[in-house]
């Protein structure tokens, strides 16, 4: 190919590499270290902001409630996805219907999902209700008017959305596994557990660690639900970082402050990546 | 698995299905509802939302959008894809780990520089806006460069030594070989597109530009504006992406598991 | 060759029509009536305007509440504000204390809420559209809990716990959470009805003996009741579930709307004691003119013209409530009364800088309290601490 038709080719990629990833990332960086702000554009505060961000307790109570969301919601979604998957994968009459019913919520707007369960964990929802009729102490004004329950309840959500989505995942990786080691498991006799442990789980590996790597991405930049159910509260308890982010930067205008909360953000999401892809690595081609 | 094991098994998903399916049902039956009581008031909802809520327009923004968007991926990671995939040019391979790379990129940390960027060069509040940043996704050039990579390249020899041009040779007979990529890729930029919320919501002010996400999520801030109305702006939204998953069942899977699988 | 010359006729007029159009010098202006009921309104007066005044033009740009002042901040930000700006009671004096503002000399007499447009003698916007908070009662639920409307605070507690009591999802007092710019606008007519206030001339002033009295009493009220978001609060009292709530005018329009299966009344705002008047929020829509405008005398031309009781009327009747800013005006209907009434006896929050800040510390005080999260010394104590901070920077 010659050249001026390759770079006519991925012109459109580069520019939008270039102005819409690249600059942004190195943009808020640089941001993040002065105090930028809708009036002004700013001069240099060294690492104010970041220093700053570590004494401010809305900020730290927002990191932690996004660390308590990630730790309370990614092993039960993984676990439920993979224990549903392997029963999809045994081909049960209706397994079509199932896959598709699962995934239903994972194609719903996460705005529409967050009102509808405005209501069901509202008083007079049916969620609120159940818990009472179980007998559960269900907070007295609905799940998401207590600081203790308002949390949980958007993760119990959350749980319930992203399932779908890692459940096909969980089943390309299992149909992807030679029939020759089914069938051979078979011929052995092994049960449901065996045949999880030792050889579903070491053939789906890289799926499985693709999926955390994802899952937790996603859950740390939790906000449409924030945004719609709690605006962070009640006190505070639901404020997740990229909420805490939104709050300072777009309705408070401190661009730099916020920029810098975002940087923590992307470095924490980094590393945890990086620490997953490591395991991940060498794995490749197992599958797909 | 035994007899007794596929039972339970079947009651366990059906279980699991009923949950699944429980919100999505409340949200059509409440939409149903009048706002006193119980009584059921059929479309009377529906025809508030639409006159008051504005739906339609939200409903054509997201449209624009959400097509504008699936267009401009389907052109860009096609010739994106065909130049990675088949040109041998320095930065090649970066520039196919940068589409990798960015995916690994928390895209919401990007929200305040997207917007400060926006707002310098004149893109705050317009389509451009909803636009632009989203017409080539990493995901597409991805799944484009891995697709044109397994498929045989004869033809395009063979058109090369008849002289056809670069150009005739990817829109005339790589794109027509690629059009089950072409048609995952399609479904999944237009889905994601019409469920956006994050990037609509910032780079908007204008209630003229809402999409239907974003409309909705004002609209629950509306002084007066009661639940089942709102259940019923919620149904419409909904509607379309069922529909789209109820056709194309199979290319949504697969475009979800694409980038699973050959990452 | 007939059909050319008509391309070209036509060409030309446009051609002429486009240049005229340039000539016309514009007007921006800002507004939040983006209402499919209320926009024809806005624009039908300035059509008026644009046929009184040739050679000026408005640009009409709709905002919301959602993300409104966030544009303004920047159009101010960027000195690029537009001629006319449509503004929230509560944000005028953050943007007059900047200077942002023009100082518009005009006679105010017979006009409501128009102290909450004054500073330092100034005077910084017209009141245009306004509307109070009042109690919505279900009356049936009183009559059921054999209680009668009550007279002051401890009436109003003692109904809203027997309401309460009723059981069956019933509540008493409806409080709210999880929204930002909901819950001040109702409790700080408590502390108003109680004599307090938030401010202390210049400063904000917490730690008072009636914001002690008003915290303890408001979070006792969310007790005898429940907790949720203004819209669910609607539901419920819509749905008949609720005693005793606090809305505007739009609620009423909405159960007249309904004729829901049970009796409601309205009532204005309960004093502390009895014989003394009950003070209550008002909600204002006020005009202002930024003093970077090119166009001041125009814009207050179109002001004036906006303001017109006429049709500030007829933006009430469209959207179904509110009323325009003048004394003289009587509505018949006696729940309406109760909300014009109230008008009277309304404040709007507090004619500080750094409203957006103190607002949300104080409605972060409040939700603690409510939820019995900490005691009401300890939430003013922590309040008053994190107000003096957001002053430093």
């Amino acid at each position: 190919m010659k050249k001026h038709i390759i770079l006519f080719l991925i012109a459109p990629w580069f520019l939008t590499l270039a102005v819409f990833w690249a600059f942004p990332v190195a943009y808020s960086f640089w941001l993040s270290f002065t105090n930028h702000s809708v009036f002004a554009s700013g001069t240099f505060v060294g690492l104010d902001n970041y220093i700053g961000l570590f004494q401010d307790k809305a900020f730290l109570l927002s990191l932690k409630n996004t660390a308590f969301f990630a730790i309370g919601t990614i092993p039960f979604t993984t676990i439920i996805a993979l224990v549903l998957a392997m029963l999809i994968a045994e081909k049960i009459p209706g397994y079509r219907i199932f896959k598709a019913a699962y995934f239903l919520p994972s194609i719903t707007s996460m705005v529409v999902i967050s009102m509808i369960f405005v209501s069901l964990y509202s008083r007079d929802g049916y969620l609120h209700l159940l818990g009472k009729a179980l007998g559960l102490a269900v907070p007295e004004n609905g799940f998401l008017f207590s600081t203790k329950t308002a949390l949980p309840a958007i993760m119990l959500m959350d749980i319930w959305v992203a399932i779908g989505y890692y459940v096909l995942l969980f089943l390309a990786g299992i149909s992807a596994i030679p029939p020759e080691i089914h069938e051979a498991a078979a011929i052995d006799g092994a049960g449901f557990w065996r045949k999880l442990t030792v050889i579903i789980l070491p053939q789906i590996k890289p799926m499985f660690l693709f999926i955390l790597v994802i899952n937790t991405i996603r859950s740390f930049q939790i906000f449409i639900e924030i945004f719609v159910m709690t605006r962070g509260g009640p006190v505070g308890s639901t404020s997740t970082l990229v909420y805490f982010v939104y709050e300072e930067g777009l309705r408070r205008f401190n661009i730099g402050y916020a920029s810098a909360a975002a940087y923590l953000l992307f470095v924490l999401i980094l590393i945890l990546s990086l620490l997953q892809i490591r395991l991940l690595k060498g794995r490749q081609g197992t599958v797909g | 698995m035994t007899r007794w094991g596929r039972a339970a098994a079947f009651i366990t998903m059906i279980a699991v299905m009923v949950t699944m399916l429980f919100p999505l049902s409340y949200m059509v039956w409440l939409s149903l509802k009048s706002e006193t009581g119980d009584a059921l008031n059929w479309m009377e909802n529906y025809t508030a939302i639409m006159s008051r809520g504005r739906l339609w327009l939200f409903m054509l923004n997201s449209a624009v959008v959400a097509v504008a968007v699936t267009l401009g991926n389907l052109v860009f990671c096609l010739m994106t894809g065909y130049a990675l995939a088949r040109g041998k040019f320095v930065g090649s391979k970066a520039l196919y780990f940068s589409a990798a790379a960015t995916l690994m990129i928390p895209s919401h940390i990007l929200i305040i520089p997207i917007y400060m960027l926006t707002s310098k060069i004149g893109l705050f509040d317009t389509y451009w806006a909803l636009i632009l940043p989203f017409l080539v996704s990493p995901l597409g050039v991805f799944l484009m460069t891995q697709y044109i990579r397994g498929l045989p390249d004869d033809c395009e020899q063979a058109a090369r030594i008849d002289g056809a041009g670069e150009l005739t040779i990817l829109f005339r007979i790589v794109a027509p070989l690629c059009r089950p990529a072409l048609a995952v890729l399609a479904i999944q930029i237009f889905m994601t597109n019409w469920n956006s919320f994050v990037f609509p919501f910032v780079l908007t002010s204008s209630p003229e530009l809402y999409t239907l996400p974003v409309g909705m999520a004002m609209m629950q801030g509306m002084q007066g504006m009661g639940t089942p109305l709102l259940m019923a702006g919620c149904t419409i939204t909904t509607l379309p992406v069922i529909a789209v998953f109820l056709l194309f069942q199979r290319q949504i899977v697969e475009g979800i598991t694409a980038g699973a699988v050959k990452g | 060759m007939k059909r050319v010359l008509t391309i070209f006729i036509i060409a030309f007029c446009i051609s002429i029509s486009c240049a005229h159009r340039q000539e016309r010098q514009a007007l921006e202006f800002w507004h939040f009536w983006t209402d499919p009921q209320a926009k024809p309104v806005i624009e039908q007066v300035v059509k008026v305007f644009e046929r009184e005044n040739p050679g000026w033009k408005v640009n009409l740009t709709g905002l919301t509440w959602a993300d409104g002042h966030q544009k303004i901040v920047v159009a101010f930000g960027a000195d690029k504000p537009p001629d006319l700006l449509e503004l929230g009671s509560d944000w005028i004096a953050e943007f007059a204390f900047t200077g942002a503002l023009a100082d518009l000399n005009y006679d105010t007499s017979g006009m409501l809420l128009v102290n909450n447009a004054v500073l330092n003698g100034r005077i910084y916007g017209r009141p245009w559209f306004v509307d109070s908070r009042v109690l919505y009662y279900n009356l049936d639920l009183f009559d059921k809990a054999s209680v009668k409307p009550p007279a002051d605070w401890n009436e109003l507690e003692q109904a809203c716990a027997a309401i309460n009591g009723l059981g069956e999802g019933i509540s008493g007092f409806g409080a709210n959470s999880n929204e930002p710019h909901r819950l001040y606008k109702k409790f700080l007519p408590f502390l108003w009805s109680s004599g307090g206030d938030i401010t202390c001339g210049s400063d904000i002033c917490l730690d008072t003996k009636p914001m002690h009295k008003s915290l303890e009493y408001y979070a006792r009220l969310a007790r005898a009741g429940r907790i949720d978001s203004q819209k669910n609060l609607e539901d419920a009292f819509v749905g008949g579930k609720i005693g005793v709530i606090i809305s505007g005018g739009w609620l009423l329009q909405r159960l007249v709307k309904l004729n829901p299966p049970f009796e409601f009344r309205l009532a204005e705002m309960i004093p502390e004691e009895k014989n003394r008047i009950g003070i209550s929020f008002a909600g204002g829509e006020f005009l202002v003119i930024p003093a970077k405008s090119a166009n001041k005398e125009m814009a207050l031309k179109l002001m004036e013209l906006l303001a017109e009781k006429k049709y500030s009327q007829m933006l009430c009747d469209s959207v179904g409530f509110g009323f325009p800013p003048y004394r003289f005006f009587a509505p018949t209907d006696t729940n309406k009364m109760v909300l014009f009434n109230q008008l009277q006896n309304c404040r709007i929050a507090s004619l500080h800088p750094q409203w957006v800040y103190i607002e949300q510390i104080i409605e972060d005080m409040v939700e603690a309290v409510m939820l019995g999260e900490i005691s009401p010394a300890q939430a003013i104590a922590a309040a008053q601490k994190k107000i003096a901070e957001t002053r430093e920077n």
